[in-house]
Protein backbone atom coordinates (compact mmCIF):
# COMPACT_ATOMS: atom_id res chain seq x y z
CA UNK A 1 0.00 0.00 0.00
CA UNK A 2 1.59 3.10 -1.45
CA UNK A 3 0.87 6.68 0.22
CA UNK A 4 -0.97 7.52 -2.91
CA UNK A 5 -3.20 4.48 -2.23
CA UNK A 6 -4.22 5.67 1.19
CA UNK A 7 -5.17 9.11 -0.23
CA UNK A 8 -7.32 8.14 -2.83
CA UNK A 9 -8.90 5.55 0.15
CA UNK A 10 -9.59 8.21 1.98
CA UNK A 11 -11.01 10.56 -0.67
CA UNK A 12 -13.33 7.38 -1.85
CA UNK A 13 -14.61 6.79 2.04
CA UNK A 14 -15.15 10.43 2.38
CA UNK A 15 -17.13 10.33 -1.22
CA UNK A 16 -18.66 7.25 -0.28
CA UNK A 17 -20.27 9.34 2.94
CA UNK A 18 -21.33 11.91 0.31
CA UNK A 19 -23.31 10.24 -1.83
CA UNK A 20 -24.66 8.01 0.28
CA UNK A 21 -25.77 10.75 2.09
CA UNK A 22 -27.13 13.05 -0.94
CA UNK A 23 -29.03 9.84 -2.74
CA UNK A 24 -30.87 8.92 0.55
CA UNK A 25 -29.74 5.69 -0.49
CA UNK A 26 -31.36 3.75 2.23
CA UNK A 27 -34.91 5.27 1.15
CA UNK A 28 -34.34 3.48 -1.88
CA UNK A 29 -35.67 -0.17 -2.79
CA UNK A 30 -32.90 -0.58 -5.32
CA UNK A 31 -30.02 -0.38 -3.01
CA UNK A 32 -32.41 -2.33 -0.13
CA UNK A 33 -32.26 -4.89 -2.69
CA UNK A 34 -28.72 -5.23 -3.59
CA UNK A 35 -28.42 -5.53 0.29
CA UNK A 36 -30.28 -8.32 0.81
CA UNK A 37 -28.47 -10.00 -2.40
CA UNK A 38 -25.48 -9.73 -0.66
CA UNK A 39 -26.58 -11.00 2.94
CA UNK A 40 -28.17 -13.85 0.65
CA UNK A 41 -24.46 -14.51 -0.87
CA UNK A 42 -21.65 -13.83 1.85
CA UNK A 43 -23.60 -14.69 4.49
CA UNK A 44 -26.46 -17.50 4.06
CA UNK A 45 -24.60 -19.26 1.28
CA UNK A 46 -21.59 -19.23 4.04
CA UNK A 47 -23.07 -20.48 6.38
CA UNK A 48 -22.36 -24.13 6.32
CA UNK A 49 -18.86 -23.32 5.16
CA UNK A 50 -18.21 -21.41 8.20
CA UNK A 51 -20.01 -24.08 10.57
CA UNK A 52 -18.35 -26.91 9.37
CA UNK A 53 -14.79 -24.85 10.27
CA UNK A 54 -16.30 -23.43 13.50
CA UNK A 55 -16.85 -27.76 14.47
CA UNK A 56 -13.38 -28.43 13.50
CA UNK A 57 -11.82 -25.55 15.65
CA UNK A 58 -13.96 -25.76 18.55
CA UNK A 59 -12.62 -29.36 18.64
CA UNK A 60 -8.85 -28.60 17.95
CA UNK A 61 -9.39 -25.91 20.79
CA UNK A 62 -10.67 -28.06 22.92
CA UNK A 63 -8.19 -30.69 22.40
CA UNK A 64 -5.19 -28.32 22.62
CA UNK A 65 -6.63 -26.73 25.76
CA UNK A 66 -7.61 -30.03 27.64
CA UNK A 67 -4.39 -31.31 27.28
CA UNK A 68 -2.75 -28.12 28.46
CA UNK A 69 -4.26 -27.59 31.35
CA UNK A 70 -4.63 -30.72 32.56
CA UNK A 71 -0.84 -30.79 32.70
CA UNK A 72 -1.41 -27.85 34.81
CA UNK A 73 -4.08 -28.74 36.99
CA UNK A 74 -6.29 -26.12 35.38
CA UNK A 75 -9.12 -28.96 33.96
CA UNK A 76 -12.01 -26.63 35.32
CA UNK A 77 -10.62 -23.47 33.12
CA UNK A 78 -11.81 -24.96 29.87
CA UNK A 79 -14.95 -22.50 29.64
CA UNK A 80 -13.14 -19.32 30.13
CA UNK A 81 -10.11 -20.93 28.00
CA UNK A 82 -12.94 -21.12 25.14
CA UNK A 83 -14.47 -17.89 25.41
CA UNK A 84 -10.75 -16.37 25.56
CA UNK A 85 -9.57 -18.70 22.49
CA UNK A 86 -13.04 -18.34 20.36
CA UNK A 87 -14.73 -15.37 21.44
CA UNK A 88 -12.26 -12.95 21.59
CA UNK A 89 -9.90 -14.20 19.32
CA UNK A 90 -10.56 -16.95 16.48
CA UNK A 91 -14.26 -16.84 16.05
CA UNK A 92 -13.49 -13.25 14.12
CA UNK A 93 -10.04 -13.82 12.55
CA UNK A 94 -10.72 -17.45 10.57
CA UNK A 95 -14.64 -15.68 9.90
CA UNK A 96 -13.44 -12.79 8.47
CA UNK A 97 -10.67 -14.93 6.39
CA UNK A 98 -13.17 -17.48 4.93
CA UNK A 99 -15.34 -14.23 3.87
CA UNK A 100 -11.98 -13.08 2.55
CA UNK A 101 -11.47 -16.00 0.13
CA UNK A 102 -14.84 -16.75 -0.83
CA UNK A 103 -16.77 -13.47 -1.04
CA UNK A 104 -13.84 -10.30 -1.01
CA UNK A 105 -12.53 -12.09 -3.97
CA UNK A 106 -16.22 -12.14 -5.78
CA UNK A 107 -16.74 -8.29 -5.33
CA UNK A 108 -13.41 -7.19 -6.21
CA UNK A 109 -13.71 -8.87 -10.20
CA UNK A 110 -17.46 -8.01 -9.91
CA UNK A 111 -16.48 -4.58 -9.81
CA UNK A 112 -13.64 -4.64 -11.78
CA UNK A 113 -14.92 -6.61 -14.56
CA UNK A 114 -17.93 -4.02 -14.45
CA UNK A 115 -15.42 -1.35 -14.39
CA UNK A 116 -13.88 -3.12 -17.91
CA UNK A 117 -17.42 -3.86 -19.52
CA UNK A 118 -18.42 -0.20 -18.93
CA UNK A 119 -20.91 -0.58 -16.77
CA UNK A 120 -19.89 1.82 -14.37
CA UNK A 121 -19.52 4.53 -16.96
CA UNK A 122 -22.58 3.59 -17.63
CA UNK A 123 -23.68 4.54 -14.62
CA UNK A 124 -22.27 7.51 -14.22
CA UNK A 125 -23.86 8.74 -17.39
CA UNK A 126 -27.06 8.43 -16.41
CA UNK A 127 -26.32 9.92 -13.22
CA UNK A 128 -25.99 7.20 -10.87
CA UNK A 129 -23.04 7.00 -8.32
CA UNK A 130 -21.73 3.82 -8.58
CA UNK A 131 -20.49 4.35 -4.46
CA UNK A 132 -24.27 4.99 -3.91
CA UNK A 133 -25.80 1.80 -5.62
CA UNK A 134 -22.88 -0.42 -5.96
CA UNK A 135 -20.48 -0.13 -3.20
CA UNK A 136 -22.71 0.95 -0.09
CA UNK A 137 -25.07 -2.39 -0.21
CA UNK A 138 -22.34 -4.57 -0.55
CA UNK A 139 -20.27 -2.80 2.05
CA UNK A 140 -23.15 -2.75 4.54
CA UNK A 141 -24.37 -6.28 3.20
CA UNK A 142 -20.97 -8.03 3.79
CA UNK A 143 -20.04 -6.54 6.94
CA UNK A 144 -23.46 -7.36 8.57
CA UNK A 145 -22.78 -11.12 6.93
CA UNK A 146 -19.27 -11.13 8.99
CA UNK A 147 -21.06 -10.08 12.26
CA UNK A 148 -23.68 -12.60 11.76
CA UNK A 149 -21.59 -15.73 10.71
CA UNK A 150 -19.19 -14.92 13.71
CA UNK A 151 -21.74 -15.09 15.80
CA UNK A 152 -23.00 -18.77 14.14
CA UNK A 153 -19.03 -19.35 14.33
CA UNK A 154 -19.03 -19.02 18.26
CA UNK A 155 -21.95 -20.88 18.51
CA UNK A 156 -20.90 -23.84 16.71
CA UNK A 157 -17.10 -23.81 18.02
CA UNK A 158 -18.71 -23.45 21.73
CA UNK A 159 -21.20 -26.36 21.05
CA UNK A 160 -18.70 -28.65 19.35
CA UNK A 161 -15.97 -28.11 22.00
CA UNK A 162 -18.21 -28.77 24.97
CA UNK A 163 -19.52 -31.90 23.19
CA UNK A 164 -15.61 -33.14 22.03
CA UNK A 165 -14.89 -31.53 25.69
CA UNK A 166 -16.52 -34.65 27.07
CA UNK A 167 -13.94 -37.15 25.97
CA UNK A 168 -11.39 -35.65 28.35
CA UNK A 169 -13.39 -33.48 31.35
CA UNK A 170 -16.46 -34.50 32.70
CA UNK A 171 -18.26 -31.14 32.90
CA UNK A 172 -21.69 -31.08 33.04
CA UNK A 173 -23.47 -28.41 30.36
CA UNK A 174 -24.80 -26.14 33.34
CA UNK A 175 -21.45 -25.67 34.68
CA UNK A 176 -20.29 -25.37 31.01
CA UNK A 177 -22.52 -22.59 30.41
CA UNK A 178 -22.47 -20.99 33.27
CA UNK A 179 -18.81 -21.19 33.21
CA UNK A 180 -18.82 -19.36 29.79
CA UNK A 181 -21.55 -15.96 31.27
CA UNK A 182 -19.50 -15.68 34.00
CA UNK A 183 -16.35 -14.74 32.11
CA UNK A 184 -17.89 -13.19 29.46
CA UNK A 185 -17.80 -9.57 30.31
CA UNK A 186 -20.11 -6.56 28.32
CA UNK A 187 -16.61 -5.36 27.67
CA UNK A 188 -16.48 -8.98 25.26
CA UNK A 189 -19.54 -8.45 23.72
CA UNK A 190 -17.88 -4.82 22.54
CA UNK A 191 -14.81 -6.23 21.47
CA UNK A 192 -16.35 -8.75 19.65
CA UNK A 193 -18.93 -6.99 17.95
CA UNK A 194 -16.17 -4.30 17.25
CA UNK A 195 -14.11 -7.12 15.77
CA UNK A 196 -16.61 -8.84 13.36
CA UNK A 197 -18.03 -5.25 11.90
CA UNK A 198 -15.17 -3.51 12.35
CA UNK A 199 -12.83 -6.48 10.04
CA UNK A 200 -16.53 -6.93 7.56
CA UNK A 201 -16.67 -3.04 6.76
CA UNK A 202 -12.35 -3.21 6.39
CA UNK A 203 -12.38 -6.02 3.87
CA UNK A 204 -15.44 -4.92 2.06
CA UNK A 205 -14.16 -1.41 1.73
CA UNK A 206 -10.83 -2.54 0.50
CA UNK A 207 -12.11 -5.12 -1.87
CA UNK A 208 -14.93 -2.35 -3.58
CA UNK A 209 -12.06 0.19 -3.36
CA UNK A 210 -9.78 -2.06 -5.62
CA UNK A 211 -11.95 -2.81 -7.70
CA UNK A 212 -13.28 0.39 -8.79
CA UNK A 213 -9.79 1.69 -9.09
CA UNK A 214 -8.81 -0.22 -11.96
CA UNK A 215 -8.39 1.46 -14.85
CA UNK A 216 -10.90 -0.48 -16.90
CA UNK A 217 -8.38 -2.86 -19.19
CA UNK A 218 -9.93 -6.78 -18.66
CA UNK A 219 -6.24 -7.85 -17.96
CA UNK A 220 -6.59 -5.82 -14.39
CA UNK A 221 -9.43 -8.21 -13.15
CA UNK A 222 -7.63 -11.01 -12.25
CA UNK A 223 -4.75 -8.56 -10.54
CA UNK A 224 -7.19 -6.67 -9.01
CA UNK A 225 -9.26 -9.94 -7.66
CA UNK A 226 -5.53 -10.92 -6.27
CA UNK A 227 -4.48 -7.34 -4.86
CA UNK A 228 -8.41 -7.32 -2.93
CA UNK A 229 -7.31 -10.68 -1.33
CA UNK A 230 -3.76 -9.93 -0.05
CA UNK A 231 -4.62 -6.11 1.33
CA UNK A 232 -7.81 -8.29 3.09
CA UNK A 233 -5.26 -10.45 4.84
CA UNK A 234 -3.10 -8.21 5.80
CA UNK A 235 -5.77 -5.79 6.92
CA UNK A 236 -7.58 -8.27 9.07
CA UNK A 237 -4.28 -9.79 10.71
CA UNK A 238 -3.55 -6.29 11.50
CA UNK A 239 -7.42 -5.23 12.71
CA UNK A 240 -7.62 -7.97 15.24
CA UNK A 241 -3.77 -7.84 16.38
CA UNK A 242 -4.15 -4.00 17.57
CA UNK A 243 -7.92 -4.62 18.45
CA UNK A 244 -6.27 -7.27 21.00
CA UNK A 245 -3.70 -5.51 22.13
CA UNK A 246 -5.93 -2.40 22.64
CA UNK A 247 -8.23 -4.58 25.15
CA UNK A 248 -5.70 -6.22 26.90
CA UNK A 249 -3.23 -3.35 27.35
CA UNK A 250 -5.75 -0.45 27.41
CA UNK A 251 -9.12 -2.05 28.57
CA UNK A 252 -7.37 -4.26 30.79
CA UNK A 253 -5.01 -2.00 32.49
CA UNK A 254 -1.99 -2.44 30.92
CA UNK A 255 -1.22 -6.39 32.23
CA UNK A 256 -1.97 -9.82 31.98
CA UNK A 257 -3.68 -10.03 36.04
CA UNK A 258 -7.36 -9.33 34.41
CA UNK A 259 -7.31 -11.21 31.53
CA UNK A 260 -9.94 -13.49 33.18
CA UNK A 261 -8.63 -16.70 32.74
CA UNK B 1 -25.53 33.88 -28.50
CA UNK B 2 -23.32 33.26 -25.20
CA UNK B 3 -26.54 32.38 -23.52
CA UNK B 4 -27.82 29.87 -25.82
CA UNK B 5 -23.90 28.22 -25.28
CA UNK B 6 -24.46 24.54 -24.15
CA UNK B 7 -20.67 23.68 -23.97
CA UNK B 8 -18.02 26.20 -24.04
CA UNK B 9 -14.17 24.88 -23.79
CA UNK B 10 -11.06 27.27 -23.79
CA UNK B 11 -7.44 26.34 -24.08
CA UNK B 12 -8.42 23.01 -22.70
CA UNK B 13 -5.70 20.15 -22.45
CA UNK B 14 -7.06 16.09 -23.04
CA UNK B 15 -4.72 13.54 -21.50
CA UNK B 16 -5.89 10.52 -24.01
CA UNK B 17 -5.92 6.76 -23.46
CA UNK B 18 -2.42 6.87 -25.27
CA UNK B 19 -0.80 9.03 -22.61
CA UNK B 20 -0.42 12.23 -25.04
CA UNK B 21 -1.71 15.04 -24.59
CA UNK B 22 -4.14 16.96 -26.68
CA UNK B 23 -4.94 20.29 -26.93
CA UNK B 24 -8.20 22.03 -28.06
CA UNK B 25 -8.16 26.05 -28.06
CA UNK B 26 -11.71 26.55 -28.39
CA UNK B 27 -15.07 24.59 -29.00
CA UNK B 28 -18.64 26.47 -28.40
CA UNK B 29 -21.64 24.24 -28.63
CA UNK B 30 -25.09 25.86 -28.75
CA UNK B 31 -28.29 24.83 -27.58
CA UNK B 32 -30.35 22.85 -30.87
CA UNK B 33 -27.30 22.34 -32.69
CA UNK B 34 -25.95 18.85 -34.31
CA UNK B 35 -22.52 18.54 -34.18
CA UNK B 36 -20.56 15.18 -35.33
CA UNK B 37 -16.84 15.17 -33.90
CA UNK B 38 -15.35 13.48 -36.98
CA UNK B 39 -11.92 12.51 -38.29
CA UNK B 40 -9.20 9.96 -38.22
CA UNK B 41 -7.76 10.67 -34.71
CA UNK B 42 -9.15 7.95 -32.61
CA UNK B 43 -7.87 8.95 -29.15
CA UNK B 44 -8.59 13.00 -29.67
CA UNK B 45 -12.39 12.17 -30.15
CA UNK B 46 -12.78 9.63 -27.43
CA UNK B 47 -11.35 12.04 -24.69
CA UNK B 48 -12.79 15.09 -26.60
CA UNK B 49 -16.51 12.80 -26.12
CA UNK B 50 -15.63 11.77 -22.35
CA UNK B 51 -15.28 15.10 -21.20
CA UNK B 52 -18.18 16.40 -22.87
CA UNK B 53 -20.08 13.74 -21.45
CA UNK B 54 -18.33 14.56 -18.05
CA UNK B 55 -17.17 10.84 -17.31
CA UNK B 56 -13.48 12.25 -17.31
CA UNK B 57 -12.25 15.80 -16.50
CA UNK B 58 -9.77 17.30 -18.25
CA UNK B 59 -6.34 18.04 -17.35
CA UNK B 60 -6.39 21.80 -17.45
CA UNK B 61 -8.40 24.77 -19.31
CA UNK B 62 -11.76 25.81 -19.05
CA UNK B 63 -15.17 24.52 -19.72
CA UNK B 64 -18.48 25.94 -19.21
CA UNK B 65 -21.53 23.41 -19.30
CA UNK B 66 -24.63 25.09 -19.37
CA UNK B 67 -23.17 28.48 -18.00
CA UNK B 68 -21.40 26.97 -15.26
CA UNK B 69 -17.49 26.18 -14.77
CA UNK B 70 -16.50 22.41 -14.33
CA UNK B 71 -13.60 21.70 -12.34
CA UNK B 72 -10.50 20.82 -14.44
CA UNK B 73 -7.75 19.56 -12.42
CA UNK B 74 -6.35 16.11 -13.51
CA UNK B 75 -5.98 15.08 -10.03
CA UNK B 76 -9.63 15.51 -8.43
CA UNK B 77 -12.05 13.21 -7.07
CA UNK B 78 -12.21 10.34 -9.81
CA UNK B 79 -15.17 9.13 -8.03
CA UNK B 80 -17.52 12.50 -8.15
CA UNK B 81 -19.86 13.86 -11.02
CA UNK B 82 -17.94 16.55 -12.50
CA UNK B 83 -21.25 17.82 -13.80
CA UNK B 84 -24.14 19.29 -11.54
CA UNK B 85 -27.24 16.85 -10.90
CA UNK B 86 -29.48 19.50 -12.85
CA UNK B 87 -27.11 19.33 -15.44
CA UNK B 88 -27.05 15.36 -15.72
CA UNK B 89 -30.60 15.25 -16.73
CA UNK B 90 -30.53 16.96 -19.18
CA UNK B 91 -28.37 14.67 -21.58
CA UNK B 92 -28.87 11.32 -22.44
CA UNK B 93 -25.02 9.26 -23.59
CA UNK B 94 -24.76 6.49 -25.56
CA UNK B 95 -21.16 4.91 -25.24
CA UNK B 96 -19.94 2.59 -27.79
CA UNK B 97 -19.36 -0.09 -25.21
CA UNK B 98 -22.84 -0.64 -26.09
CA UNK B 99 -22.56 -1.03 -22.06
CA UNK B 100 -25.93 -2.49 -20.02
CA UNK B 101 -25.79 -4.08 -16.73
CA UNK B 102 -25.39 -7.38 -17.73
CA UNK B 103 -26.60 -9.67 -15.10
CA UNK B 104 -30.30 -8.03 -15.29
CA UNK B 105 -32.26 -8.19 -17.84
CA UNK B 106 -32.81 -4.91 -20.41
CA UNK B 107 -36.17 -4.13 -18.76
CA UNK B 108 -34.93 -4.42 -15.45
CA UNK B 109 -31.83 -2.48 -15.89
CA UNK B 110 -34.12 0.60 -17.34
CA UNK B 111 -36.44 0.46 -14.54
CA UNK B 112 -33.30 0.69 -11.99
CA UNK B 113 -31.91 3.33 -13.68
CA UNK B 114 -34.83 5.46 -14.37
CA UNK B 115 -35.56 4.58 -10.32
CA UNK B 116 -32.36 5.74 -9.02
CA UNK B 117 -32.57 8.96 -10.96
CA UNK B 118 -35.82 10.23 -10.03
CA UNK B 119 -36.73 8.50 -7.33
CA UNK B 120 -39.35 5.56 -6.54
CA UNK B 121 -40.70 7.34 -3.53
CA UNK B 122 -44.71 8.07 -5.57
CA UNK B 123 -47.07 5.44 -7.73
CA UNK B 124 -46.43 8.46 -10.77
CA UNK B 125 -42.49 7.31 -10.72
CA UNK B 126 -43.04 3.52 -9.64
CA UNK B 127 -45.78 3.42 -12.46
CA UNK B 128 -43.43 5.14 -14.82
CA UNK B 129 -40.49 3.25 -14.50
CA UNK B 130 -42.18 0.70 -16.02
CA UNK B 131 -43.78 2.67 -18.67
CA UNK B 132 -41.32 4.77 -20.13
CA UNK B 133 -38.90 2.27 -20.80
CA UNK B 134 -41.38 0.72 -22.98
CA UNK B 135 -42.81 3.83 -24.49
CA UNK B 136 -39.12 4.68 -25.26
CA UNK B 137 -38.29 1.24 -26.92
CA UNK B 138 -41.07 1.77 -29.23
CA UNK B 139 -40.50 5.01 -30.31
CA UNK B 140 -37.44 3.49 -31.29
CA UNK B 141 -38.52 0.38 -33.35
CA UNK B 142 -37.28 -1.77 -30.54
CA UNK B 143 -39.28 -4.83 -30.30
CA UNK B 144 -40.70 -5.04 -26.50
CA UNK B 145 -39.53 -8.61 -25.97
CA UNK B 146 -35.94 -7.45 -26.11
CA UNK B 147 -36.76 -5.81 -22.64
CA UNK B 148 -36.93 -9.44 -20.88
CA UNK B 149 -33.68 -10.55 -22.50
CA UNK B 150 -30.18 -10.20 -20.94
CA UNK B 151 -27.54 -7.61 -22.98
CA UNK B 152 -25.71 -11.26 -24.07
CA UNK B 153 -28.76 -12.22 -25.67
CA UNK B 154 -29.11 -9.27 -28.05
CA UNK B 155 -27.78 -8.75 -32.01
CA UNK B 156 -25.81 -5.89 -32.28
CA UNK B 157 -28.47 -3.73 -33.74
CA UNK B 158 -30.56 -4.82 -30.40
CA UNK B 159 -27.95 -3.81 -28.20
CA UNK B 160 -27.41 -0.62 -30.42
CA UNK B 161 -31.00 0.22 -29.54
CA UNK B 162 -31.46 -1.00 -25.86
CA UNK B 163 -27.85 1.62 -25.53
CA UNK B 164 -30.14 4.72 -27.32
CA UNK B 165 -32.97 4.15 -25.28
CA UNK B 166 -31.11 4.32 -22.68
CA UNK B 167 -29.92 7.69 -23.64
CA UNK B 168 -33.40 8.73 -24.65
CA UNK B 169 -34.83 7.33 -21.41
CA UNK B 170 -34.95 10.57 -19.32
CA UNK B 171 -36.25 12.77 -22.62
CA UNK B 172 -32.87 14.40 -22.58
CA UNK B 173 -32.38 17.85 -24.68
CA UNK B 174 -29.27 17.00 -25.28
CA UNK B 175 -28.06 13.87 -26.87
CA UNK B 176 -24.61 12.50 -26.93
CA UNK B 177 -23.51 9.44 -29.12
CA UNK B 178 -19.91 7.71 -29.56
CA UNK B 179 -19.92 5.83 -32.45
CA UNK B 180 -23.47 4.61 -32.77
CA UNK B 181 -22.59 2.85 -36.11
CA UNK B 182 -19.61 1.14 -35.16
CA UNK B 183 -19.59 -2.56 -36.38
CA UNK B 184 -23.25 -2.62 -37.85
CA UNK B 185 -24.00 -4.34 -41.26
CA UNK B 186 -25.62 -2.25 -43.92
CA UNK B 187 -29.02 -3.13 -43.01
CA UNK B 188 -28.82 -2.48 -39.44
CA UNK B 189 -26.83 1.20 -40.34
CA UNK B 190 -30.01 2.02 -42.35
CA UNK B 191 -32.57 1.29 -39.43
CA UNK B 192 -30.48 3.19 -37.00
CA UNK B 193 -29.67 6.07 -38.87
CA UNK B 194 -33.29 6.11 -39.44
CA UNK B 195 -34.23 5.82 -36.02
CA UNK B 196 -32.09 8.12 -35.00
CA UNK B 197 -33.24 10.69 -37.75
CA UNK B 198 -37.05 10.12 -36.66
CA UNK B 199 -36.50 11.08 -32.84
CA UNK B 200 -33.50 14.16 -33.70
CA UNK B 201 -34.46 16.48 -36.45
CA UNK B 202 -37.19 19.04 -36.75
CA UNK B 203 -36.76 19.15 -33.08
CA UNK B 204 -34.42 21.87 -30.49
CA UNK B 205 -32.70 18.55 -29.18
CA UNK B 206 -29.12 19.20 -29.21
CA UNK B 207 -27.05 16.18 -30.96
CA UNK B 208 -23.48 16.00 -30.41
CA UNK B 209 -22.16 12.19 -32.27
CA UNK B 210 -18.72 11.26 -32.33
CA UNK B 211 -18.10 8.49 -35.44
CA UNK B 212 -15.66 7.54 -37.65
CA UNK B 213 -18.33 6.90 -39.62
CA UNK B 214 -18.26 9.74 -42.46
CA UNK B 215 -21.65 9.07 -43.93
CA UNK B 216 -23.60 9.11 -40.93
CA UNK B 217 -22.22 12.20 -39.88
CA UNK B 218 -23.24 13.74 -43.42
CA UNK B 219 -26.42 12.02 -42.42
CA UNK B 220 -27.78 13.54 -39.17
CA UNK B 221 -25.28 16.78 -38.42
CA UNK B 222 -24.57 19.94 -39.97
CA UNK B 223 -21.81 21.02 -38.10
CA UNK B 224 -18.68 19.25 -38.44
CA UNK B 225 -15.71 18.92 -35.93
CA UNK B 226 -12.72 17.52 -37.48
CA UNK B 227 -9.89 16.32 -35.40
CA UNK B 228 -6.91 14.62 -36.85
CA UNK B 229 -3.50 14.15 -35.97
CA UNK B 230 -3.78 15.81 -33.09
CA UNK B 231 -5.14 19.21 -34.26
CA UNK B 232 -8.75 20.41 -35.03
CA UNK B 233 -8.24 21.45 -38.55
CA UNK B 234 -11.86 21.69 -39.25
CA UNK B 235 -14.65 23.16 -37.44
CA UNK B 236 -17.74 24.71 -39.56
CA UNK B 237 -20.94 23.91 -41.44
CA UNK B 238 -19.80 20.15 -43.66
CA UNK B 239 -20.22 22.00 -47.19
CA UNK B 240 -17.11 24.10 -46.22
CA UNK B 241 -15.30 21.15 -44.77
CA UNK B 242 -16.89 19.07 -48.49
CA UNK B 243 -15.54 22.22 -50.69
CA UNK B 244 -11.98 22.48 -49.21
CA UNK B 245 -10.93 19.34 -48.25
CA UNK B 246 -10.10 15.90 -50.05
CA UNK B 247 -10.78 13.38 -47.57
CA UNK B 248 -12.08 10.50 -46.15
CA UNK B 249 -15.61 11.32 -46.30
CA UNK B 250 -15.69 12.00 -50.30
CA UNK B 251 -13.54 8.21 -50.65
CA UNK B 252 -16.57 7.00 -48.71
CA UNK B 253 -19.41 8.66 -50.34
CA UNK B 254 -18.25 7.22 -53.97
CA UNK B 255 -17.77 3.89 -52.44
CA UNK B 256 -20.15 1.55 -53.62
CA UNK B 257 -21.65 0.81 -49.16
CA UNK B 258 -22.98 4.35 -49.46
CA UNK B 259 -25.25 3.69 -52.67
CA UNK B 260 -25.92 0.05 -51.32
CA UNK B 261 -27.50 2.10 -48.28
CA UNK B 262 -29.67 4.09 -50.34
CA UNK B 263 -30.69 1.67 -51.85
CA UNK B 264 -31.73 -0.46 -48.84
CA UNK B 265 -33.17 2.75 -47.24
CA UNK B 266 -35.79 3.01 -50.20
CA UNK B 267 -36.04 -0.79 -50.39
CA UNK B 268 -37.48 -0.90 -46.69
CA UNK B 269 -38.98 2.31 -46.81
CA UNK B 270 -38.51 2.03 -43.02
CA UNK B 271 -40.72 3.80 -40.69
CA UNK B 272 -39.93 3.52 -37.16
CA UNK B 273 -43.24 4.41 -35.24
Amino acid sequence: MTPSFLVFFTSYLGELFRSSREDKVFQRRDVRMVILRQLKFTGAQSFRLVGIAALFVGIMTVAQSTAQLQRFGGGNALGPLLVAAIIRELGPLLTTLIVVSRSVSAVASELSSMKANGEIELLQSVGVSPLSYLVLPRVLGGAFSVFLLCIHFVAVALVSGFIFGQLFVSMPLSKFVLDILHTLSPIDVVIFTLKSLGAGFGIFLLATFVGLRTSGRSYEVPQATTQAVVYSFLVTFAFQAFTSLFYYFVILDFSFGGIGL
Amino acid sequence: MSSSLIFDLNCVTLRARDNNLRFLSELKIAKGEKVAIVGSDVEYRKSLMRVLSGLEAPKSGQIQVDGENVPCREDRDPWRDIFSKNFRRKIGISLQSDALISNVSIGECFETLFRFKYGDHNDGLKQGAIRVPREVAASLGMPLECLDKRPAELNPLEKRLASLCLAFLTKPSILMMDNPSYSLDDEAWSYLDAAIAKLIQGTQKTLILSTADWILADSLCDRWVVLEDGKMVFDGHKAGYRKNFRSHFVQQLETERWKKIKKTIKDLEIDVA
